[in-house]
């Protein structure tokens, strides 16, 4: 079993196929997810980007950032090439900047635990309209004027809500990575 | 936290912000829908031990309504002079290795044909692939470089390919680079074709096995096949042939009926018909009938189809004034849809959205994939002699560009044409390939290519793309008899299922929204039939709502039910009718037909259009016409007044176009 450094940078042993897709599955379907599949799809996609690039005889692991970066081209290619539906998220059409989000984002530990972890922590900070204005969002898919009537509030401001909570979010989740990444 | 830091996290609209938003996003529906990554491992571990079905990658599905470097007239291309010359160059240089690389994959071959099993081997032209750099980009082949950027000279990985005695198709492997793909269609001419096709038997299971795996893939659970009795009365009904309930699971005996007198000239005028894109019940014209009459003669010979169809597609205005028989089937429908389906015959290209679109609007699409508008109409234009029977020199074509100018379509010779005419294993395929998919969609009612710009909820698969080579390679073999082409399909795995019982009449009120979307995808994927088309009366729907949902209090407004259930009286609608050539009238009947709820996801490129107006234009242009029919036209208005949810009425348009 090949060591891998907490960044995920270096692996002095190839590893196998079931720890290669142990290692970066999770990573992978959250990327494709980022781009806008949905779980089937990101399901579908996950394993044709390991197949693909488990069956090129060429395929060399020269480490695990490296790794992942050549797996989320893989995937964003097939995605592209599929041209799935893209569902609401919307998608940036260059590859290099979902690159530096990614690493924004996931790039700490190459699976995006850390980003959802620290979320979750980071859903408890806000106030409990701000959750249960995401909630409708994300969980019900309502629309945002019955958001803003649930909540009594006008459509504007069940929008103004959301821009905020997710600010919040977005700072919270990325003083908790820098600070995971600092310790380590 | 430091500055660049803050700048990367403040909200904007610049793209950065956008891809930090779209993660925000999905780790937030993570989060609150508790929906983690799946563990994949076991699935694709298992995946990677059967040996690779892919002898066309889903690249080559999703470009293949292009197929540039084949058949369309590029920008960069439209010298056709230049195009020739670059290629014969490159032909010259690396034609011995590659005759090479092929005298040893025949030998391979010859060798495996002695052996009846399944045999695969790897891909000579791709065995030169391993020889590239480890790591490079994985952007280098179809899948993986859907921006083409840099094709040429690069072959793709490492893949097995199916050894089954048929038509190489190696020519059309997404996975070559352009010269290697040039290379080997001209390689193709030369290569000995065999000199009979496999059994039937053989081709069909070859097809089911591909199915199922489609299925598997998709975790889909088929229905159960409808018994022989049942198969024959729907193949009857559907079709006006007479099959025997005992030759029904039999490719052989299905063919041989088929071929019979009491069948051939029904099966003919249905082969027209899926190839026109009219119904069968429409040729009812003298000339017509005659057109029936001789190709019904002509396909009693071997190759005699593919003559025929070769004969309308040669012809210059010069030839014959007056066009073709093609021309004259093809007369009927407006001229979008005579070029959509002309081109989609005889060149294998799917022209409906470039009319007006020079990029297709997933915005995904790629230089090498992507047919711009003015090509369209330089094929339009080079294809008026068939479609009209007259040429651009007689009759101008002008259209209109984004800016307001008009322009000249300008006739080009196109490469899908040369092939044709050249009798190019290139050219042959192409063809069979069109006839295939024509087929295919007019037996099953759902295509075997699948568009992602059509609302379609289950995905293309290489699978499916295996299933047309099967067949399509069959046809080839076989000099065109299209009748093993429909014994195949009509004696396979997808036909004959019984309907979803979800989807059933009577339970489609009770079922849930899961149940119903579950209905929708194993009809969608071919492995169960379609509910069938019934008429009802507004106050029995109403009855049967009522009677589905017992002990609720239901306030049904009479006019909103019909109307929502309405049904287009338009002639030529796909729909029975009551009061037929009514146009324009709104039958007030409900059919079970139609959707109640959305069973699919609408694309996102249709949510993204201005208006209800556009959106309804655009799914006409996605049936192959120019304009939605006004009866369907008044439906789709009038469930709009009526509340009904978007996603229905397009689904329910969809259905009736």
């Amino acid at each position: 079993m090949s060591q891998v450094t907490k960044e995920g940078t270096t692996t002095p042993h190839e590893r196998s196929p079931a720890e290669l897709i142990d290692r970066h599955q999770s990573g992978i379907w959250r990327y494709l997810r980022m781009l806008g599949c949905d779980a089937s799809t990101a399901d579908d996609l996950t394993q044709e980007t390991f197949l693909r690039v488990l069956r090129r005889k060429t395929f060399v692991q020269h480490s695990d950032s490296a790794t992942s970066e050549y797996l989320r081209r893989t995937a964003y290619n097939l995605l592209v090439t599929n041209h799935r539906k893209l569902g609401r998220v919307h998608l940036s059409d260059s590859p290099a900047t979902l690159d530096q989000s990614w690493q924004r984002w996931a790039g700490k530990d190459l699976t995006g635990d850390a980003a959802t972890e620290a979320l979750r922590d980071c859903m408890e900070r806000l106030t409990e309209r701000a959750r249960t204005a995401l909630k409708l969002r994300f969980v019900d898919n309502t629309p945002r004027p019955l958001i803003g009537e649930a909540l009594g509030i006008s459509d504007h401001g069940a929008r103004n809500l959301m821009q905020r909570a997710k600010a919040q979010l977005r700072e919270c989740v990325h003083e908790k990575l820098n600070l995971t990444q600092s310790v380590s | 936290m430091n500055a660049s830091s803050d700048h990367d996290f403040d909200l904007g609209d610049n793209e950065r912000d956008r891809a930090d938003d779209a993660w925000l996003n999905s780790l937030l529906e993570e989060s609150l829908t508790n929906s983690a990554p799946p563990d994949l491992t076991r699935s694709i571990l298992s995946r990677l031990q059967d040996p690779p079905e892919v002898t066309l990658s889903p690249a080559r599905a999703e470009s293949r309504p292009a197929l540039p470097t084949q058949t369309v007239p590029r920008r960069e291309r439209t010298s056709a002079v230049v195009t020739l010359a670059i290629a014969a160059s490159t032909l010259l240089a690396i034609g011995l290795a590659t005759r090479a690389a092929f005298n040893a994959g025949v030998q391979e071959r010859e060798t495996a044909a002695s052996d009846p099993n399944h045999v695969e081997m790897t891909n000579t032209a791709a065995q030169r692939s391993d020889r590239r750099p480890p790591m490079t980009e994985p952007a280098e082949d179809g899948a993986d470089n859907p921006s083409g950027s840099k094709p040429s000279g690069r072959v793709g990985p490492s893949q097995p390919i199916d050894l089954t005695p048929r038509a190489p198709t190696l020519a059309l492997s997404p996975e070559l680079g352009e010269s290697e793909r040039s290379m080997a269609d001209s390689s193709d001419d030369a290569r000995p074709m065999p000199t009979a096709p496999r059994e039937i038997r053989l081709v069909g299971q070859a097809v089911d096995k591909s199915l199922q795996r489609y299925w598997q893939r998709l975790d889909i659970q088929p229905t159960q096949k409808l018994g022989a009795g049942e198969i024959t009365e729907d193949i009857q009904r559907r079709f006006g042939w007479t099959i025997k309930a005992e030759d029904t699971s039999d490719p052989a005996s299905v063919q041989a009926s088929l071929g019979g007198q009491a069948n051939h000239r029904a099966m003919i005028r249905f082969v027209l018909a899926s190839l026109t894109g009219r119904q069968p019940r429409s040729f009812e014209n003298d000339r017509d009938l005659q057109i029936i009459e001789s190709v019904a003669t002509a396909a009693r010979n071997k190759g005699g189809l593919e003559q025929w169809l070769r004969d309308q597609f040669m012809v210059t205005a010069a030839d014959k004034p007056d066009g073709t028989d093609w021309t004259t089937l093809v007369r009927p429908l407006d001229p979008h849809q005579r070029v959509v389906r002309t081109a989609s015959l005889m060149l294998s290209q799917d022209l409906r959205c470039v009319r007006c679109h020079d990029e297709l609007s997933s915005g995904q699409a790629t230089s090498d994939e992507r047919i711009e508008q003015a090509e369209y109409w330089s094929v339009a234009a080079s294809i008026a002699p068939i479609t009209s029977g007259r040429s651009v020199l007689e009759q101008p074509l002008f259209y209109d560009l984004p800016d307001g100018r008009r322009k000249s379509a300008v006739a080009l010779q196109l490469p899908g044409w040369t092939d044709l005419q050249g009798f190019s294993q290139t050219g042959r395929h192409a063809l069979a390939r069109g006839l295939v998919e024509s087929l295919w969609n007019s037996v099953h009612r759902r295509p075997l290519h699948r568009s992602a710009y059509e609302p379609m909820a289950t995905p293309h698969d290489a699978t499916l793309d295996r299933i047309g080579d099967e067949l399509s390679n069959d046809l080839v073999q076989s000099g065109f008899d299209v009748t093993r082409t429909l014994a195949a399909i009509l004696t396979g795995e997808a036909f004959g299922r019984a309907v979803p019982q979800v989807l059933d009449p009577a339970n489609r009120f009770i079922a849930g929204d899961s149940e119903l979307l579950n209905g929708a995808i194993v009809v969608d994927s071919m492995a169960g039939g379609l509910p069938p088309y019934q008429r009802q009366s507004a106050s029995r729907l109403i009855a049967q709502i009522r009677q589905s949902l017992p002990g609720q209090h239901l306030s049904l407004p009479a006019s909103n039910a019909v109307l929502a259930q309405a049904m287009p009286n338009a002639s030529g609608s796909p729909l029975p009718s009551r009061r037929r050539g009514d146009d324009g009238q709104l039958d007030k009947l409900g059919t079970v037909v139609m959707p109640s709820r959305s069973t699919s996801q609408m694309p996102a490129w249709l949510t993204r259009l201005p208006s209800f107006e556009s959106r309804a234009q655009h799914m006409a242009h996605l049936s192959g016409r120019l304009a939605i029919p006004p009866a369907v036209s008044k439906i789709a208005e009038g469930m709009r007044a009526a509340g009904l949810d978007e996603d229905v009425i397009w689904q329910r348009l969809s259905w009736m176009l």
